[in-house]
């Protein structure tokens, strides 16, 4: 058999990839119950952070007691108990872009809307080192107990930075923030009712 | 499979022609992934896993690829096996996975892999080929080790994440960022150099 007739060629490239292809398909099918599950594990830490809620012990536990989904439009959020049954606050998901690609995560806020609870990411592709400080704690516990002035948005130098050498990947986050901000506070009174 | 050929291999993949001081490939991950000794590991083994395999596998088909889309079976190969890892780890070591983010992905484009694929697999038998990547794997994961541990103590103070900086020095925010990864790079490949150069001087080693 000729190795390079186009026959042989193009038989011989559709069944390997057949073959590879058929491996991943079966590794992937396999795993996937136990990606989705990790997956949706960093979802709901980050949903506990922002909302300033520590798990005691597991993290799924602490979840399925504090915090409860609400569809708000075709947004998905989530609330926290409070003790008089009253929410404490909403946790209300943020993406967006930023220098490199996607930035999505949650942002918590006060149940009476006049604060943010936290920031946190599940996916950010920022420069390591550089824009990828986004990820850090000092940076996200700045926005901490911000004041939420409806008709102003947040900027750096009142009490949040940005940081030094990644200013594009900062105002990203700003941009995305104060965005996530303004279409929170439109559902305002469908979320407080 | 002569007997010492093997250890030639080691020898010849670690220290001769090590990929990352001696041929300078694989330094895109090696900028990214050496802030954390932790990271480093993972990448290194994620590699020895990719290039051994990959090298296999091109090895056992080798008579079989047409020469005209040699590459191109190559990178399906190599992306097979890169996939299979980077699944396995998202399912089992999710913290890890998160952090080494998008390179993972890129083992597939990792010079090391292909470099082994047209330089070595594609001429020699499988068992060879095997450990040749295994070996070229393991001289990139030394350095990547190396460069690491030496960042990761100046940049955090910390080695596989325990504090070891007991006189709390200020730490060197630079260790974090690539650029250390450089400069690092750039002293080891002088010193390598320096040495292999001395020994050859007076012993008359053998040629790299």
């Amino acid at each position: 058999m000729n190795r390079d007739s186009y026959v042989y060629t193009i038989v011989f490239t559709f069944v390997l990839t057949a073959v590879f292809g058929t491996v991943l398909a079966v590794t992937q099918a396999y795993f996937l119950p136990a990606i989705q599950e990790n997956e949706a594990r960093v979802e709901q830490a980050a949903i506990l952070k922002v909302l300033g809620i520590v798990p005691e012990s597991d993290l799924i536990q602490a979840f399925e007691e504090h915090v409860v989904p609400v569809t708000v439009g075709a947004q998905n959020a989530y609330a926290v108990h409070g003790v008089d049954g009253n929410p404490d606050g909403y946790a209300w998901p943020l993406k967006g872009q930023g220098l490199w690609g996607t930035i999505r995560g949650y942002i918590g806020v006060s149940a009476d809307f006049d604060r943010l609870l936290g920031l946190e990411f599940v996916e950010q592709n920022e420069t390591p080192g550089l824009g990828g400080r986004i990820g850090e704690a000092w940076f996200k516990e700045q926005f901490q107990n911000v004041p939420i002035v409806p008709g102003e948005e947040i900027v750096y130098g009142s009490g949040v930075d940005a940081i030094t050498g990644a200013t594009s990947s900062s105002n990203a986050v700003l941009n995305i923030l104060n965005q996530t901000i303004a279409e929170l506070m439109t559902y305002e009174e469908v979320l407080a009712r | 499979m002569k007997k010492g050929a093997i250890k030639t291999l080691l020898v010849r993949n670690v220290w001769h022609e090590n990929q990352v001081l001696r041929q300078i490939l694989g330094i895109c991950s090696l900028l990214a992934v050496t802030n954390l000794v932790s990271n480093s590991l993972v990448m290194g083994a994620g590699l020895i896993f990719s290039v051994a395999l990959s090298s296999f596998t091109i090895s056992l088909l080798r008579e079989f690829i047409p020469h005209r889309v040699r590459m191109i079976v190559q990178t399906l190969i190599i992306a097979t096996w890169v996939i299979l890892f980077d699944v396995i780890l998202k399912a089992t070591m999710p913290d890890i996975s998160r952090a080494l983010g998008p390179y993972v992905g890129l083992i597939i484009t990792n010079c090391i892999i292909m470099g082994r694929a047209e330089a070595f697999a594609q001429m020699n038998p499988p068992v060879e080929s095997f450990f040749d990547g295994v070996f070229a794997g393991l001289g990139y994961t030394i350095v990547l080790v190396i460069i690491a541990f030496v960042r990761e103590l100046m940049g955090f103070g910390t080695i596989l994440g325990y504090n070891v900086n007991f006189l709390e020095l200020e730490t060197w925010t630079i260790m974090v960022m690539p650029p250390a990864a450089f400069f690092l790079v750039g002293v080891m490949i002088w010193i390598v150099n320096n040495i292999a150069t001395r020994k050859q001087a007076v012993g008359g080693g053998k040629n790299g």
